[in-house]
């Protein structure tokens, strides 16, 4: 194609009157264009709906979370019950404690109960609420190990009728109280989380 | 307890802490803080133990460790029921006279020690 004749092809079209380069005219034009539009609308329905499955997908994630923090915050609550239950029975024994109590009997009572209390109170010893209850109660176990101590009979000597309840009643008193104060921000925390 | 029988229980109280020094009544440590003495026709048993009290100074309450003393006395030595318990956390006044009565026991006891101690020594 000479110069001339390239420069009439683009006359023609500009004036669109060239019958052979017509475009609309022919129908491969509109098939080409009728599928690009369909894929421009298809392309567009599958972005709209990435977007509907990805916000889908956010909103799932977020509920996933907060399912595991809450089944989380309701295996907490099931482990403070079970202490409040332990602390519970502990501080019943310490109500009950006899007039007749002997030496050996309130030892193995305060030996049991301070293996216990230290047990279920470890995990809280650095907790924020709990910590000072807690040292608190550690506390009124040393000196209830310290006045029974003051009670143990000489090797030689009967055992004197009432001394060990003397002694231990007011220890046992302080730490039955220490008990209640640790119970009751326990129920505090339970209470925090909804139950 | 009225004054005439308060009273009455400070002169007994006395008599016992007199007795006691003059080396009339033995007691014998039962535990660390417990002090008994037997006779025939009874048993009397003297006990001390740290106490809490409030105290206020300068218009501030403060809690004090403040012992307080317990004498019990059994009708017979195999007893195990007290005939009469005296509290001195109850009554400060007779505290005071029962802290007297444990101090001179226990200056006794340490007395009797150190004789032993002393017996030891070679002459």
């Amino acid at each position: 194609m000479s110069t001339n004749e390239f420069q009439q092809l683009v006359d023609s079209v500009h004036a669109g009157q060239a019958d052979g380069f017509a475009f609309w005219k022919h129908t491969d034009f509109w098939i080409g264009a009728v599928i690009a539009v369909v894929g421009l609308v298809i392309s567009g329905f599958g972005l709209w709906y990435s977007i509907l499955a990805f916000r889908e997908a956010e909103k799932a994630k977020t509920e996933a979370i907060e399912a595991k923090k809450a089944a989380k915050e309701a295996g907490k609550i099931v482990k403070i019950q079970t202490i409040m239950l332990d602390l519970s029975e502990i501080s019943q024994k310490l109500e009950k404690l006899q007039m007749e109590i002997h030496f050996n009997e309130a030892r193995d009572l305060l030996n049991e109960i301070t293996r216990k209390l230290l047990r279920l109170t470890a995990p809280f010893e650095k907790d924020e609420v709990l910590s000072e209850k807690i040292a608190a109660l550690r506390d009124a176990l040393s000196k209830a190990k310290e006045a029974l101590n003051k009670v143990r009979p000489n090797p030689k000597e009967e055992e004197v009728p009432n001394s060990t309840y003397y002694a231990m009643e007011a220890p046992f008193a302080t730490i039955n109280n220490c008990v209640a104060d640790v119970l009751g921000l326990f129920e505090k925390l339970t209470i925090n989380f909804g139950v | 307890m009225p004054n005439e029988q308060q009273a009455e229980l400070f002169s007994y109280i006395d008599k016992i802490v007199e007795s006691t020094r003059g080396g009339k009544m033995v007691w014998v440590k039962a535990n660390p803080t417990t002090f008994t003495w037997m006779s025939p026709r009874g048993r009397m048993v003297l006990q001390r133990l740290d106490g809490q009290r409030r105290v206020v100074r300068n218009n501030i309450t403060q809690i004090v460790t403040a012992p307080h003393y317990i004498l019990s006395a059994f009708e017979h030595p195999q007893v195990q029921l007290a005939r009469l318990t005296i509290n001195g956390a109850e009554n400060e006044e007779i505290n005071v006279k029962l802290e007297s009565l444990y101090n001179a026991i226990i200056s006794l006891v340490d007395k009797t020690g150190l004789d032993f101690l002393k017996s030891l020594l070679p002459p």
